[in-house]
């Protein structure tokens, strides 16, 4: 049989009602459609399953294109007009397409073909492109595949998979309606994907030792809150806001001895001078010099609304072990669900003299203003830890994705580790010495 | 309607149009079009008179010729003769025409006041009052070479470019999509599909199901016209 015969002849024009269009053979095995300049790339032999698969899936772009199910052009202008990167755009014009196509019964669909790059080198791929391939791979027989081999090679977590999971569904269940998927909320969508994997704004930097690359750091997005973007995507809950937040600073006159005696000026031979009766020799030892000492510090902020109760004996511990730490509750005004209030509790040694006391006057049962108080966080001192069940909530006690995605945002960008109890915080101080950061993966 | 068969349409009906050229790619109807609209111009399909040139054909094939009749050879008058007398005439692929049948041309589609072609018998045939000439070709006038003197007596000279929508509706009907699926293939000339395929198509699947009639129907380009025709339904 001749080559030509061994090749279907491609008919873009039929598929987007627009045309000519330039036919180009693809000889890696993929294909893409350029809309504008009316390019269509695939393979064409005849005799290949995941050639077929391929064609129909460039088939589909094109379709879904004319009919109007997803606006390609626009979702390309929009998500390069919002800073979301295009490999987004692209994986989830590919999952509409391979659901789309499989409601029409085009089963070659499922047979479209992935070439992942062998395990060694896939630990150097971007976390975002991982994600985006496993997006991308929605409606296909390699998806399980995909997906089993980035969870047992620790590429993705399970609330990671578990979130394009929920991602994908959202985006399949509006395929199968034939109606015009809005493109403000695909851009939401992966809005809330590029805040959990990326790519963000500060560049990765490949070069280094060896053999010129280094591995692209782990995730540092608080998986819990990644969890919990999941179940609210797949409810569809999306927008929420932030209450407005107050900040209290009650007297802090209780001291703790231990604390202060660790941050009290140490005497020496340098520094200021501060001990001025044991600068004579041979009566004083000369030390009149003070230095401070060295203390570990870093600002805890706890979540006090419902479950989320703290005694004196666990911040008089708290303090003692982290002399220099600072520690603010909040949560929502009492008896007002569109405020909230952030209250300092201890800050260098001292605190405030009834904790219990306190937090009741002032603080409700509601969160509402997680992510006010996560911002206030991010400018104390480091490391920065955040005592939370990893819910978050806004006016009116209201959880949203929208809100859940900027509370990721806000820690990973501000280096925020979450803890979930205060008793998990002591354990880890006790072994450690020190605040955990969110370089800590275990607590 | 698509402006061009817009136009063919309401020239020829009004009867403003007595000499036209249309052409473009195969398969789009012009033939049939042309046929239907002349038929309804002179209220009898008897009256319109059809012929397919070729290279080979001569114009005693067209104009006529004596034929033996008992003793004697009678006068027998061709497609053309008996159109210019009381009927409409359709020529098929007049590019092909050879010279003297191009030069013949040249008087039947002549200005009605002063055309006239004297016959072998000793007659002067002219055309009649409403005769009309719709002639069809693949090529544009250039492409086909017609002489400038032929070119000039048409009326219009129209360039169709996608199948008649009377055929796409008939090929919608008969198969959701099909017919749109024929008219968008004749955007991109180098793969369009013909409505002919098209009907074979829709014959041969009563026979051999769809899947393998489409093969034998539309040949490589089978896959993409099932896969978009799925696709749309």
């Amino acid at each position: 049989m001749s080559r030509e015969r061994q090749r279907v002849i491609p008919v873009p024009a039929i598929a987007h009602g627009k045309g000519p269009f330039r036919i180009r053979e693809s000889s890696n095995g993929g294909g893409f459609c350029d809309f504008r300049d009316k390019i269509f790339s695939a393979p064409l032999r005849k005799d290949s399953i995941t050639a077929r698969a391929v064609r129909t899936h460039e088939y589909g772009h094109l379709i879904t294109d004319r009919i109007g199910l997803l606006a390609h052009k626009k979702l390309m202008k929009e998500c390069a007009k919002a800073g979301i990167d295009q490999g987004w755009a692209n994986a989830a014009a590919d999952a509409v397409v391979n659901t789309f196509m499989l409601t029409k019964d085009l089963g070659e669909i499922r047979e479209l073909p992935l070439c992942l790059p062998d395990d060694e080198a896939l630990a150097y791929v971007p976390k975002y492109t991982l994600a985006q391939t496993l997006l991308r791979t929605d409606g296909t027989k390699v998806r399980m595949e995909v997906k089993w081999k980035l969870r047992d090679l620790d590429l993705l977590t399970y609330e990671e998979v578990n979130l394009i999971d929920q991602a994908a569904i959202s985006l399949s269940e509006l395929s199968c309606f034939e109606k015009p998927i809005r493109v403000p909320f695909v851009l939401t969508l992966l809005s809330y994907l590029q805040t959990v994997f990326g790519p963000f704004d500060q560049p990765i930097t490949l070069a280094g030792a060896g053999d010129g690359f280094e591995k692209v750091p782990s995730s540092l997005v608080d998986q819990g809150l990644v969890n919990q973007l999941s179940s609210l995507i797949g409810s569809q809950t999306f927008s929420g806001v932030w209450g407005t937040m107050e900040e209290v600073h009650p007297p802090l006159s209780k001291p703790c001895q231990k604390a202060l005696q660790a941050l009290r000026h140490k005497p020496g031979f340098v520094g200021p001078f501060r001990f001025p009766h044991r600068a004579l020799l041979p009566s004083g030892d000369g030390m009149a010099f003070a230095h401070k000492r060295r203390a570990q510090g870093g600002t805890v902020l706890i979540d006090m609304s419902g479950s989320m109760a703290i005694t004196e004996s666990q911040i008089s511990e708290l303090l003692e072990r982290i002399p220099a730490v600072r520690v603010a509750g909040y949560a929502s005004a009492e008896g007002d669900m569109t405020r909230g209030r952030l209250v300092l509790l201890a800050n260098r040694g001292f605190r405030v003299n009834n904790v219990w006391q306190t937090c009741c006057s002032l603080l409700g049962n509601g969160n509402i203003v997680d992510g006010p108080a996560l911002q206030w966080l991010r400018k104390q001192i480091r490391p920065l830890v955040w005592l939370s069940d990893g819910t978050v909530t806004g006016v009116d006690d209201f959880c949203s994705a929208q809100l859940t995605s900027e509370a990721i945002s806000i820690t990973r960008t501000g280096g925020i580790k979450r803890v979930a109890t205060l008793n998990d915080l002591l354990g880890f101080i006790g072994r450690h010495g020190r605040l955990p950061t969110i370089q800590d993966l275990h607590v | 309607m698509s402006n061009a068969w817009d136009i063919l349409n309401r020239a020829v009906l009004s009867g403003r149009v007595r000499r036209a050229y249309i052409w473009g790619s195969y398969g789009l109807g012009k033939s049939y079009t042309s046929m239907q609209l002349l038929a309804k111009r002179l209220q009898s399909f008897d009256r319109v008179f059809q012929v397919t040139l070729s290279e080979d054909m001569v114009v005693q094939e067209l104009l006529g010729h004596y034929v033996p009749h008992a003793h004697e050879f009678v006068w027998h008058d061709g497609p053309v003769a008996c159109a210019m007398r009381n009927g409409g005439l359709v020529v098929n692929e007049l590019p092909r025409a050879s010279g003297a049948v191009r030069d013949l041309f040249l008087a039947v589609t002549d200005d009605s006041a002063t055309a006239s072609i004297a016959l072998p018998t000793g007659d002067k045939l002219r055309p009649h009052d409403g005769f009309t000439v719709i002639a069809t070709g693949n090529q544009s006038p250039d492409q086909a070479g017609l002489d400038p003197a032929l070119l000039d007596r048409f009326d219009l000279v129209l360039e169709v470019k996608t199948p008649h929508p009377d055929v796409i509706s008939c090929l919608n009907k008969a198969r959701k999509g099909l017919g749109s699926a024929i008219h968008d293939s004749y955007l991109d000339p180098e793969r369009l599909v013909s409505p002919r395929q098209a009907f074979a198509w829709l014959r041969l699947k009563e026979e051999f199901g769809e899947s393998e009639a489409a093969s034998l129907a539309f040949g490589d380009k089978a896959e993409g016209i099932m896969t978009v025709l799925a696709a749309l339904a």
